[in-house]
């Protein structure tokens, strides 16, 4: 933008030309500034109404974003004309997604509570990989913490908080006496009624388990898990449960074992005093959801019978990495993950036989960590912008500022909508959603003075 | 700019502007607030644009200088961390003449005194005539863009940044421009004698 120094001849160099030498030695802005402004735009852009021409089979024609006309303008009258003409001649179906559909205003997010300032005030817990929460109920929630890690690295003492009364006081659990390890690569803790949940843990030994409680977390004990689980595993997939007896665990081999890089479901239909290996033919190593109905669905493969058989499922290029997934139902789930262009988000309407990339528009550069999808449609996705793998900026040598992300999406992902935080609560990262229903959501989040619950009802 | 300029309502043609003019917008910024602060207010500044891209009119000015007149009005509401930077600036003045006899063939010296006097100077100017200088000087907008960035007339313009820059010299009037020219005219002659 401004003239190199010393190029202009010397006898006019006057001190306009001091000015332009002046802080002439700023960088160019960093990728992570280019992102920035491209979200700031797609969030002013996810306000316009996007419509989607579809065939009977619901393939997208086209689609093409529209400023949202006001009411009644010439512009509303003219596309509702235009709409009116194309399903009069049954060309094809018309979809109009985007706020200018049914996001009437951003949801509004209120802070509960600090799951228990007491004790985090000499140890305050952080965000990081492996923190979570689950609300089977309105008024029952836990939360899976950890205080942060100790010297090297090395993760520190499992802790599950349980709160039974809408997040106002939390009570730690009793854990069985050698869970005191937690590798942090475990989904969320999985319920099947408000008493009744289960959770992977590691121990001392370094060998992975399941943990249970049956009388609402104040106890925990550990059950009978598949063999490969406690020594041969390398990653935990995750574990779902559709009752106290009947839950599916995915994970691979690990590095060193005869089956090294495999992925095995797990499937047990006895409380865990059986398990079946069932070999499958691919996972992303996200998470697996199961349904009372026979449906199991994870990114890269499904099944229909509660995880005995897997299919390979049909992914589009480019999709690799470890992805979350929630589904909202047993046909529609959406999943995100980071790839080498940032967030990627991918969704399936047919039970995870197969998934496409959905336009993600609105979302700000950085990590979805989690995704937490109530119906087929409607889903939440949050994170943190630090989480973008390689573009951390260190603008001025400050350290970087992380900002939370907190989403909505009400077209399964195709656009989103970002959230409003609760003001003055110094949050910068936000871990995942937990939805009892639709309406009733808790999300567990990071502030600067420690974890903090937060609440929404629509 | 004429009438000829482009409009920037449509989608594509935003797209475009945005790559052709954001690294520029968000250097200004940069420059003026420290880059702390660039990345937010740069990003605003072009979700603004796009907000109100249907506003642009093309006659009136290029899309250059009406997305520096949407950054100008962002950064008014950051006068004191400009301030604040410029004073801080202004400060190494002292401690740098106190540590250092200049040498008449160091241009890296010469630089690092010229740059606290230039930081207590536009500290000091008016902030409206500030403004209008550094996107001059800056942003390299000639006095018709900046009149149609910052909304006033040329005559103000013109009337604005020639007062700046009197009182810029009023300011530098005991710095030693023969002494800084002389160290490059030095700097020259030896890269010539090198290369001879």
């Amino acid at each position: 933008m401004s003239r190199p120094p010393h190029k202009k001849e010397l006898s006019v160099l006057d001190d306009l030309d001091l000015v332009q030498l002046f802080r002439s030695n700023i960088p160019e802005p960093s990728t992570d500034a280019w992102a920035r402004a491209r979200a700031a735009i797609d969030e002013v852009s996810a306000k316009d109404v996007m419509v989607a021409l579809t065939d009977q089979a619901g393939t997208d024609l086209r689609h093409e974003l529209f400023e949202a006309p006001r009411r009644g303008s010439r512009r509303h009258i003219v596309l509702r004309c235009a709409v009116a003409a194309v399903l009069a001649a049954g060309l094809a179906t018309v979809v109009v997604i985007g706020q200018g559909g049914t996001h009437a205003e951003r949801p509004s997010w209120r802070l509960v509570s600090d799951l228990g300032q007491a004790w985090q005030v000499s140890q305050p817990p952080t965000l990081h990989d492996g923190v979570s929460l689950t609300c089977p109920t309105e008024s029952t929630c836990y939360a899976r913490v950890f205080p942060p890690p100790g010297p090297g690295g090395v993760n520190s003492t499992l802790s599950i908080e349980v709160t039974h009364d809408g997040g106002t006081t939390w009570q730690p659990s009793d854990l069985p006496a050698d869970v005191t390890q937690d590798s942090g690569q475990f989904g969320p803790i999985e319920c099947v009624s408000e008493d009744t949940c289960m959770t992977l843990v590691s121990t001392t030994s370094w060998n992975y388990e399941i943990a249970e409680t049956t009388d609402g977390g104040q106890s925990w004990t550990t059950m009978a898990g598949p063999a490969p689980l406690s020594t041969q595993f390398g990653v935990v997939g995750g574990l779902s449960c559709t009752s106290s007896t009947s839950c599916v665990l995915i994970g691979s081999y690990a590095v060193g074992t005869t089956q090294a890089g495999r992925w095995d479901a797990e499937v047990t239909t006895n409380g865990g005093q059986n398990w079946t290996a069932v070999p499958m033919p691919a996972s992303l190593g996200a998470t697996v959801q199961c349904f009372t109905g026979g449906s199991c669905i994870t990114p890269g493969a499904y099944s229909t019978n509660g995880g005995l058989s897997w299919s390979q499922a049909s992914m589009p290029p480019g999709v690799h990495g470890a992805w979350s997934m929630s589904c909202g139902d047993s046909s529609h789930c959406v999943a995100s993950g980071l790839g080498s262009m940032g967030t990627q988000v991918i969704v399936t309407t047919d039970g995870g036989q197969t998934w496409t990339r959905a336009l993600a528009r609105g979302l700000p550069p950085g990590a979805l960590v989690t995704v937490t999808c109530t119906t087929g449609t409607w889903c939440w996705g949050s994170g943190a912008t630090l989480l973008t793998l390689g573009t951390v900026p260190t603008a001025g040598g400050r350290p970087p500022q992380s900002r939370p992300v907190l989403q909505s999406t009400n077209n399964q992902g195709q656009t989103w909508l970002g959230a409003q935080l609760p003001a003055g609560a110094g949050i910068t990262a936000v871990g995942n959603v937990s939805c009892s229903s639709s309406s009733s959501c808790y999300a567990i989040a990071q502030s600067h003075s420690g974890l903090v619950l937060l609440s929404y009802e629509s | 700019v004429g009438p000829s300029a482009p409009g920037i309502a449509d989608r594509r043609a935003f797209e475009r502007c945005f790559e052709e003019q954001f690294a520029d917008v968000h250097c200004f910024i940069a420059r003026r607030v420290g880059t702390a602060l660039a990345d937010d207010l740069a990003a605003e500044t072009f979700a603004t644009a796009f907000r109100r891209r249907h506003d642009f009119d093309p006659s009136v000015g290029s899309p250059r200088a009406w997305l520096f007149g949407i950054a100008s009005n962002l950064l008014r509401n950051h006068w004191r961390a400009e301030q604040h930077q410029l004073e801080l600036d202004a400060r190494l003045a002292a401690d740098i003449e106190r540590r250092h006899t200049p040498s008449l063939s160091d241009d890296r010296l010469s630089a690092s005194l010229i740059a606290p006097r230039i930081a207590a100077a536009l500290a000091d100017i008016v902030v409206e005539q500030r403004e209008v200088l550094l996107l001059h000087a800056w942003a390299e907008l000639s006095h018709e863009e900046i009149a149609s960035a910052l909304g006033i007339p040329a005559g103000t313009v013109r009337s604005r940044l020639s007062r700046a820059r009197m009182a810029l010299r009023e300011r530098l009037r005991d710095f030693d421009f023969e002494l800084w020219v002389f160290a490059d005219e030095q700097t020259t002659s030896q890269e010539g004698a090198e290369r001879a």
